[in-house]
């Protein structure tokens, strides 16, 4: 076959040319640590890519909202618990006043101090996290519990009809994480609910004829109140029970697919070190033997 | 044979062969000259020329040899199937190119671009659901969803920027194939003029090769040796004469104007053909602008359905936030926050999220932009409060879980469904069919010219010169011209001798 001496040159060349895209490719992805950095250099792989660190981002807000749930609810079960224990000793102190040997001065004084252990109860139903009151329900900026003008402790969070705070915690998945007053403590209705009942305890016990039997009947209030504080404790720890679990699931689904994302995406450092050597020797190669057939001896010179 | 004819034969033998080393010397000397052919000389011997010489002598050789002709080595089916691939290749080398620059927008698009910032603006509406009273947390809200409206801009103006390009590039390339039909009609009169010469058939070559990088090179080959140029139907030369210029339009105002072409003659200047001018280039560079800013049927990417699906991904956008953004059915309303005497209130939501409906003019409403409290968080369902009291249920964030929950809702459509997927799914769908799409022609592209490369080797192989292929001939020719020489001197010393005896 006849064979020009322009096609040995420009297979040369071409070849040489080959050799240095190939070796200049692996030193790209070695440079950025990724495998393709086009779309068209693996559209399969890159649009997988692409669909993970979606998912991941998602998982990031999912989680993101998980932890602040978690945290407020930490706050609200702990602030529950304190109440608990104040309830426990305003109890107490009910069942020392309900003592028929206690006289109406003794009375006075511990309707002082039970008074300041309801004032207590209230500030802490007053407990923010950040910048919202969470025993308010929706009405995040309202402090729940006040004084009004006859010096009366008054709810003025939202209602429970109101609704809830949710947070997104999965695809299609809220979480309710907020509480009102009244759901602890009744609805406020200037009579039945812990307060004013408290209030009816302070009368009682300021009264110059101790009405101890009215006095004893009081506990059953805080029994109650105490009731509703355990069985939103429950509830709180189960909700962060779950959350927990789920924040551990969706941890171990960011593991994995970050190591898919990796193992699609980024170089593998070994393989690229052997590819680069490999295509080194080719690139030698290839300028040794271009060189040759460039410079070879033609019949011109044994002229 | 008489001495002097035997003189006569050697001294027309160097001739011959000096004229045959100085063709071998051109050969080397235009070795790696593009386009150029090898010649080689043919020799023929001479008949017999007086009546005492007869044919057995002629065959013989006897009546010496002479130069009969100068063969080209040019292989005209080769060649035109070569041209031919040629524009199989720059047709698909032009559309990988142009889907290159539509690549690196789409990279806009995915996790460099318009997905990340859809990203962190869902983040912004999950801090938002956490704080929706937050000033801090609404006006990053506000500027993730500004972001979106400002990238979405930005890709919008760099497709239209290609677009625009690329038809600068159609304006560019359809000057070139002018000058080169003037250039063919010069060629073709030079032709005739040097009585079909193997230097002006080169130029013709180099002239029908350098078209087919534009266009498909139909021609027709006349009796005199020259070349009729055709575009479809219409001869656009004829000979020495070029009868049309080919023209451009495209309106870069109207972002949905088609390239067209039509063609202008020469001789008379209101005679214009528009019709089917655009649909007579089937390959070469010149289809490949056409199929990409026009569209191509073919079913790969081209600028103007990405325009179209960046514009249905702004508009679903737009219209899915503001339905959340000021949803009211009379009971249940999104609501945003206002300050009444000091205290944050709700209030009914009225202001759009977004103004503007497509890509280019998406933006955040101003007066959101200004005063982030209109972003409605809430979203209150008067059932609830039937003694009243809503308006300050400033904690309820029902419209950011909606606006969070946008991210997994099916509001765009891809492939010819109705509502089939996310956003970001559609961003994803698109930036992939773009990437798979180049790199399916990026894969043609060099498969085409592959095929054209191999086809210009074998008509080099066939066309050009091999150097050492010269140089034998070259001391053929030589020792040809020595033996020559040597029969010349030898008869000259025997007519010396000769003379002197007598």
């Amino acid at each position: 076959m006849r064979i020009a001496t322009s096609t040995v040159t420009n297979l040369a060349t071409n070849s040489m040319g080959n050799s240095y895209e190939v070796y200049a490719d692996i030193l790209k992805k070695i440079a950025s640590n990724k495998n393709f950095t086009k779309m068209s250099e693996n559209p399969v792989d890159a649009t997988k890519v692409l669909k993970l660190k979606d998912q991941l981002s998602q998982l990031d807000i999912y989680q993101s909202n998980i932890q602040a749930a978690i945290n407020e609810m930490d706050l609200a079960y702990d602030t529950l618990g304190s109440i608990t224990d104040e309830l426990s000793i305003i109890n107490s102190k009910i069942l020392e006043a309900s003592n028929a040997t206690t006289t109406p001065e003794s009375a006075k004084a511990l309707a002082t101090e039970i008074k300041e252990r309801v004032a207590i109860i209230s500030d802490k139903m007053n407990t923010k996290y950040l910048d919202n009151y969470i025993f308010a329900g929706t009405y995040v900026h309202e402090m729940p519990y006040v004084k009004n003008d006859a010096g009366e402790i008054v709810y003025k969070g939202s209602s429970e009809l109101a609704g809830d705070r949710k947070l997104t915690i999965a695809e299609n998945t809220t979480f309710t994480y907020n509480f009102t007053g009244e759901e602890i403590f009744g609805e406020q209705d200037g009579v039945n609910d812990f307060f004013s009942q408290m209030r009816e305890l302070d009368e009682l016990l300021n009264a110059d004829e101790l009405d101890y039997s009215a006095i004893r009947n009081k506990i059953s209030v805080l029994d109650d109140a105490t009731k509703k504080i355990t069985l939103t404790q429950g509830k709180v720890s189960a909700n962060v029970s779950k959350l927990d679990s789920t924040y551990e699931i969706n941890t171990d689904t960011i593991t994995k697919l970050t190591e898919d994302r990796v193992d699609l995406e980024e170089v593998d450092i070994t393989k690229a070190a052997t590819d680069l050597a490999n295509a080194q020797t080719a690139l030698q190669a290839s300028y040794l033997i271009g060189t040759n057939v460039l410079s070879s001896v033609s019949l011109l010179d044994y002229l | 044979m008489s001495l002097n004819q035997s003189m006569n034969i050697s001294l027309n033998s160097m001739k011959n062969n000096q004229y045959a080393l100085t063709v071998v010397s051109q050969n080397i000397a235009n070795l790696h000259v593009e386009g150029y052919h090898r010649q080689r000389v043919d020799f023929q011997t001479n008949r017999y020329t007086t009546d005492c010489e007869n044919v057995i002598s002629t065959i013989k050789g006897m009546n010496g040899a002479s130069i009969s002709s100068l063969s080209d080595f040019i292989d005209e089916g080769l060649f035109n199937e070569g041209i031919g691939a040629n524009s199989d290749a720059q047709y698909y080398n032009t559309l990988a190119d142009a889907l290159e620059g539509l690549e690196d927008i789409a990279d806009d698009l995915g996790d460099n671009g318009l997905n990340a910032l859809l990203n962190d603006f869902f983040k912004a509406s999950a801090n938002l659901e956490q704080f929706p009273t937050d000033m801090t947390i609404r006006q990053q809200y506000v500027m993730a969803a500004q972001n979106i409206c400002d990238k979405f801009n930005e890709i919008s103006a760099k497709y239209d920027s290609l677009q625009s390009d690329k038809f600068q590039n159609v304006q560019n390339d359809i000057q070139v194939i002018n000058t080169l039909l003037g250039d063919l009609a010069s060629a073709n009169e030079a032709h005739v003029k040097a009585n079909q010469s193997s230097e002006t058939q080169v130029k013709i070559n180099e002239i029908l090769k350098q078209l087919s990088n534009y266009m498909d090179v139909s021609t027709e080959k006349n009796a005199n040796g020259t070349y009729n140029i055709f575009l479809g139907d219409m001869a656009l030369v004829e000979g020495n004469v070029q009868k049309f210029e080919i023209q451009a339009d495209f309106d870069s105002t109207n972002p949905d104007s088609a390239v067209s072409f039509k063609l202008q003659s020469t001789e008379k200047e209101d005679f214009v053909i528009t019709s089917n001018v655009t649909e007579s280039f089937t390959n070469g560079s010149m289809k490949a602008y056409i199929d990409f800013l026009n569209g191509s049927g073919n079913g790969f990417s081209n600028v103007n359905d990405m325009k179209a699906n960046l514009n249905s991904a702004a508009s679903a956008f737009a219209n899915a936030l503001n339905n959340i953004q000021t949803y009211d059915d009379g009971t249940v309303f999104a609501a945003s926050l206002t300050t009444v005497d000091g205290e944050i209130v709700l209030e009914k939501a009225t202001e759009p999220m977004f103004v503007g409906n497509d890509a280019s003019t998406i933006q955040v409403n101003g007066a959101i932009l200004e005063n982030p409290f209109l972003v409605s968080a809430a979203r209150i369902d008067l059932d609830k409060y039937p003694d009243g009291g809503w308006e300050k249920s400033i904690g309820n964030s029902d419209n950011a879980t909606l606006i969070t929950a946008l991210q997994n809702e099916n509001i765009c459509s891809y492939g010819g469904g109705q509502n089939n997927c996310t956003l970001s799914q559609f961003l994803i769908n698109n930036a992939a069919k773009n990437g798979m799409d180049t790199a399916n022609i990026l894969g043609k592209a060099e498969t085409y010219q592959g095929v054209a490369d191999s086809l210009a080797t074998d008509y080099a192989n066939i066309t050009g010169v091999n150097l050492d292929e010269e140089l034998a001939d070259m001391i053929k020719y030589q020792r040809a011209f020595e033996a020559s020489a040597k029969v010349f001197s030898t008869v000259n010393d025997l007519i010396g001798t000769i003379i002197g005896m007598v």
